[in-house]
This record gives structure tokens, C-alpha cells and sequence, in this order.
């Protein structure tokens, strides 16, 4: 028989809950400019975390792989002297930038999915598959990036190169540096990439591919179809092919800026932030005159715009740095805010 | 571990593998909380208030992977609030009493005690004062959506059809989340009652 203290514990019946709730009042809101101010630290904080996480697991990947490598290579020389080196480890293709919601990845050969980590690496062989409420960024060994919408399976198939079995990426690929054309490859054909930012996505029984910045080239049956700017491509499994003309910014391409990667502006150029806001909406960045051009190369930014729209952004940072902007259809003007443009 | 908690736990691991809708969710669900535990221990100063859950959210990020599952979230992340507070009460200099819990409080026993008579008329304001301040105490504890749909229900007197567009659920969801709120509610009310008993003794 127990001895306990444990004080008896006096529910209030279900009919005193509403008069208590009303004697209490409604709870103190807290107002939304100091909400998003806390959001903006913590989530720079978060951010500086997961970069550190990343570095780390990066570093334990490679000792462990190193090691690994040492003891096959002891164990190589110990059986056979003079048999040729073993195949290379499996290098890793792309990692995962960034997460929005539970995605899975599943490795070859037979290892079953495991939930996609900041940071994880991928290899030959590797899938990634998003589900219909998450959503995905790869960042290619090239530098290119890809971003998976909701519901999507991709698998990598080689450098470079992707099969796209299900729902739709978004690829921004002028960063590559390898020289090596970017691929997303379906069942319809092969689009690839010349410098450009471009959506493929698999819709029911047809492929719709389109640009929203340079040059697209789909490879299908071997007929070549060239896909610029502004254009969308729909191609059905019968073959048929119909062109329409499609906007590079707006409600269709909400989705992407979903997976946009947080911006650190401590310590880069006013050029540099500007070149990353007119990536994120599709649209070109011009100057009004070389002063401007070299004033945003030379102007260095601190702070954070972590929690601020685009628009926020521009708004907060713009100012400061003695320039202002103008949106004219899909063109980022920016000129000084002294007086007018030179042209 | 309990069920509650282990959702806590999977919310944590989201948080650690870099889930942005995970940061979102967390930061909805625990910053009003944080805030408001926060401001009714430092005198209703909503500046330092901020200061101190800015503090405590980020030393709780940095140290998410030390988060067991072994106490709720809440009182994980209010166990690092309670620190920045009294750092805070240290940096201005004042009295460690400012910084006691509502809990602590030797006023809750009596509104407590007063608890019996509400649902007739409590007529003596200090008491009613009280009990309002140990409601929202209560009210506290339960997870935001449950604070947020007791409230519609009882203060705004929303219907459950329209409580369900708010949470942005079917009616049925609702009907079954306003059911747990109250039952939650009557168990942090319950569970208070018992921690106020045991400082009395």
C-alpha cells in the first residue's frame, strides 16, 4: 500500500471550463513586427546551426571514409602486392541544401529510405524522393541547383545527369563549372540545360517544360526542340508538341521560392544580393549607369534579411546603400536615389 | 516516454535535419508561449521580454540535440527562459523574486481554494483575480491550437464550423481537438492544484 503524499488532484467539471476561460480573458497577443524580429534571430541562429551540423558530419563522412580507404588499401596490399587498385569510393554527386517538410532518400542497393538530412550526400544511384507535403534543394557537385516541388521521385544517374520518374524540378544551372551540360532525363525525352533556369514536370500523360532564363534544349526521338525564355513546352506521350508563351515570375513559380536558401548578407557585396534576389524571381538585373554598377560592387552589407521578403529586403537594404530599385516587367533596375539615372 | 512527448522528440529531429516547415511550426507553436511565460515574470516589460525569448529560443536551437524527450518541449525550452531571465534580472539589477513563477506563489493556493465557487458568482475581485491568473497559467501549459480554440469557443463564442476554418480542419477535427483542450485544460488546472498543494506542505 503506498504512503504517498501525492496531493489529490481537483478537475474542474466540464461546465466550469467555459466561465473560467472568460474570467481569464483572451491571452496577451504579441504584436507582429516584434514576432518577426525574433523569427529573423532565431532562424539566423537555426541556419548557423545546421551549417555547423553540415560541416561536422562532412568531416566524421570523410575521416570515416578515409579510414575506410586505409583499410582496404592494408588489406589489399596484405592479399595481393600487385593486384590493380580497387574501384574508387562512390563520390558524392549533390547534397541536400535545403528541406521543407519530411523527404526521403534511398540508397543503392537495397537499404531502405531514410529521412534526407541539411547536408546529406548523395551518390550514383541515389533517389530522392519528396512526398505531398515536403519539398526538397539538391546542390550539385558542379554547383548547380536543383529543387524538387512536392510529390516528386529523382534519381541520380551519373554527373550531371538525372532521371526524373515523378512531379517536377526546378533547375538553376549557370553556376555549374564542371562544363559538363546539366540532364534531367524522362520518359519522354532528355531536356538539357545551356545556362539557364528552367521547370520540367511531369503532368499526367505529358511533359511541360518551362524557361524562365536562357536556353533549354529537349532531345526527343531525335528531334531537337529549343526552349528560351518565357516560353513553355508541352510535350504529350503521343509525340505532339505545342509552344505557348509563359511569365518568368509569379503564382507558378511560387513554389520554388518556397525552398529558397537563406541569404547571409554579413560581409557581401550589395552586387552579390542583388544577383541572388533577381535569380530567385526570374528576372534581370540591370544597372542604370557604370557608377551604380561599381557602387554595388564596392558596398559591403551587414546585417541579416533572414525573415524578410524579397520586397522586405530590398526595402531594408536598398536605402542604406544609397540606391534605389524599379521593377519594369521582368527587368531589377537599379539606380541611385541622388537624383536621376545617367545614362 | 509519452505519446506528447515523442511527438516533441520527432518535432526536434525535424528541426535538426534542417526542416524549414518544422522551424516555422516550432516557432508558431512555442514563441507566444515563451512570450507570454516570460512577460508575467518581468513586470509585463514586453521589451525585455523579447530579449529574454530571443535569448532563450536561440540557446535552444544551439542545443537542440541534447533534448531527450524526457520533459515537454515547453518546459525544455522554459527551463533555458528561466535562465535568461534571472541573467536579465542580474544585468538590471533586480530582485530575484521578480523573476518566481506564478506557480510558486503562495496566491495560488487561495485562488485555488476559490475554485469551488466559481460557477456560481464569485463575487470578491481579488479572488477573481486570482483564479483569472491561474486559468491562464493553465492555459499556458496546453499547446497553442488548444489555447487558441478554447479561446474562440468560450471568449469569441465561435461555432465549431467556424473554429474549424480557423485551424483550417474539417468540423469532425475540430469537435475532436476542442475535446482534448478541454481535457487538457482540466488537467493542467488539475496538475497546478497539486503543485500548489505540495508547496504547501
Amino acid at each position: 500500500m503506498s504512503d504517498s503524499h501525492e496531493p489529490a488532484r481537483s478537475r474542474p467539471d466540464e461546465k466550469s471550463i467555459g466561465p473560467l476561460v472568460r474570467l481569464a480573458g483572451p491571452r496577451q497577443t504579441v504584436a507582429d513586427e516584434r514576432m518577426r524580429r525574433v523569427k529573423a534571430a532565431v532562424q539566423a541562429e537555426w541556419h548557423r546551426q545546421q551549417r555547423i551540423r553540415s560541416r561536422q558530419r562532412a568531416l566524421r563522412w570523410t575521416i570515416g571514409t578515409l579510414a575506410a580507404a586505409a583499410l582496404v588499401l592494408v588489406a589489399v596490399r596484405l592479399r595481393d602486392r600487385d593486384a590493380p587498385a580497387g574501384a574508387p569510393a562512390a563520390r558524392a554527386l549533390a547534397t541536400v541544401d535545403a528541406l521543407s517538410g519530411a523527404a526521403q532518400v534511398i540508397s543503392v542497393p537495397g537499404v531502405g529510405p531514410r529521412g534526407a538530412r541539411i547536408g546529406d550526400r548523395l551518390q550514383v544511384g541515389d533517389r530522392m524522393e519528396t512526398t505531398v507535403g515536403s519539398r526538397a534543394a539538391l546542390r550539385l557537385a558542379g554547383g548547380a541547383s536543383v529543387r524538387l516541388d512536392r510529390a516528386t521521385r529523382l534519381r541520380l544517374v551519373a554527373d550531371q545527369a538525372m532521371v526524373l520518374e515523378e512531379g517536377a524540378v526546378y533547375v538553376e544551372a549557370e553556376t555549374s563549372h564542371s562544363g559538363v551540360p546539366l540532364e534531367i532525363r524522362t520518359a519522354f525525352g532528355v531536356v538539357r540545360d545551356i545556362g539557364t533556369r528552367f521547370e520540367v514536370r511531369l503532368q499526367g500523360p505529358a511533359l511541360r517544360l518551362r524557361v524562365r532564363q536562357g536556353l533549354v534544349r529537349l532531345l526527343q526521338r531525335g528531334e531537337t526542340h529549343d526552349v528560351r525564355r518565357g516560353e513553355e513546352l508541352m510535350l504529350g506521350s503521343d509525340g505532339r508538341v505545342g509552344r505557348s508563351t509563359t511569365p518568368v515570375d509569379g503564382p507558378d513559380w511560387t513554389w520554388v521560392r518556397a525552398l529558397e536558401t537563406a541569404f547571409d548578407i554579413e560581409g557581401r557585396s550589395l552586387r552579390e544580393f542583388l544577383e541572388w534576389i533577381a535569380s530567385e524571381h526570374g528576372w534581370q538585373l540591370r544597372f542604370a549607369d557604370r557608377a551604380v554598377e561599381e557602387k554595388a560592387r564596392t558596398t559591403t552589407l551587414h546585417g541579416s534579411i533572414i525573415g524578410l521578403t524579397p520586397e522586405e529586403a530590398l526595402a531594408a537594404v536598398l536605402p542604406t546603400s544609397g540606391v534605389e530599385h524599379r521593377l519594369e516587367r521582368d527587368v531589377l533596375l537599379i539606380r541611385s536615389n541622388t537624383g536621376e539615372a545617367k545614362d | 516516454m509519452s505519446e506528447a512527448h515523442q511527438h516533441d522528440k520527432a518535432v526536434v529531429g525535424r528541426l535538426l535535419a534542417g526542416d524549414e516547415l518544422a522551424f516555422e511550426d516550432f516557432f508558431a507553436s512555442y514563441f507566444p508561449r515563451l512570450f507570454r511565460f516570460a512577460l508575467a515574470r518581468l513586470d509585463h516589460d514586453a521589451d525585455a521580454a523579447e530579449e529574454v525569448v530571443q535569448s532563450t529560443l536561440c540557446r535552444a536551437v544551439t542545443k537542440l540535440a541534447t533534448y531527450r524527450g524526457e520533459a515537454a518541449l515547453f518546459t525544455w525550452l522554459c527551463t533555458f527562459c528561466r535562465h535568461e531571465m534571472s541573467a536579465h534580472n542580474l544585468r538590471g539589477r533586480r530582485t530575484a523574486n521578480d523573476a518566481s513563477l506564478l506557480e510558486d506563489s503562495p496566491d495560488v493556493r487561495a485562488a485555488l481554494e476559490s475554485l469551488g465557487a466559481l460557477a456560481e458568482a464569485p463575487d470578491e475581485p481579488l479572488r477573481r483575480q486570482e483564479l483569472a491568473r491561474l486559468v491562464r497559467l493553465a492555459l499556458e501549459c496546453l499547446p497553442e491550437r488548444y489555447g487558441d480554440a478554447l479561446e474562440w469557443k468560450y471568449i469569441h463564442e465561435l461555432t465549431v464550423a467556424e473554429i474549424a476554418v480557423r485551424l483550417q480542419v474539417g468540423p469532425k477535427a475540430a469537435e475532436s481537438l476542442l475535446t482534448r483542450a478541454r481535457e487538457a485544460f482540466r488537467d493542467a488546472f488539475a496538475t497546478l492544484q497539486a503543485g500548489a498543494e505540495a508547496w504547501e506542505r
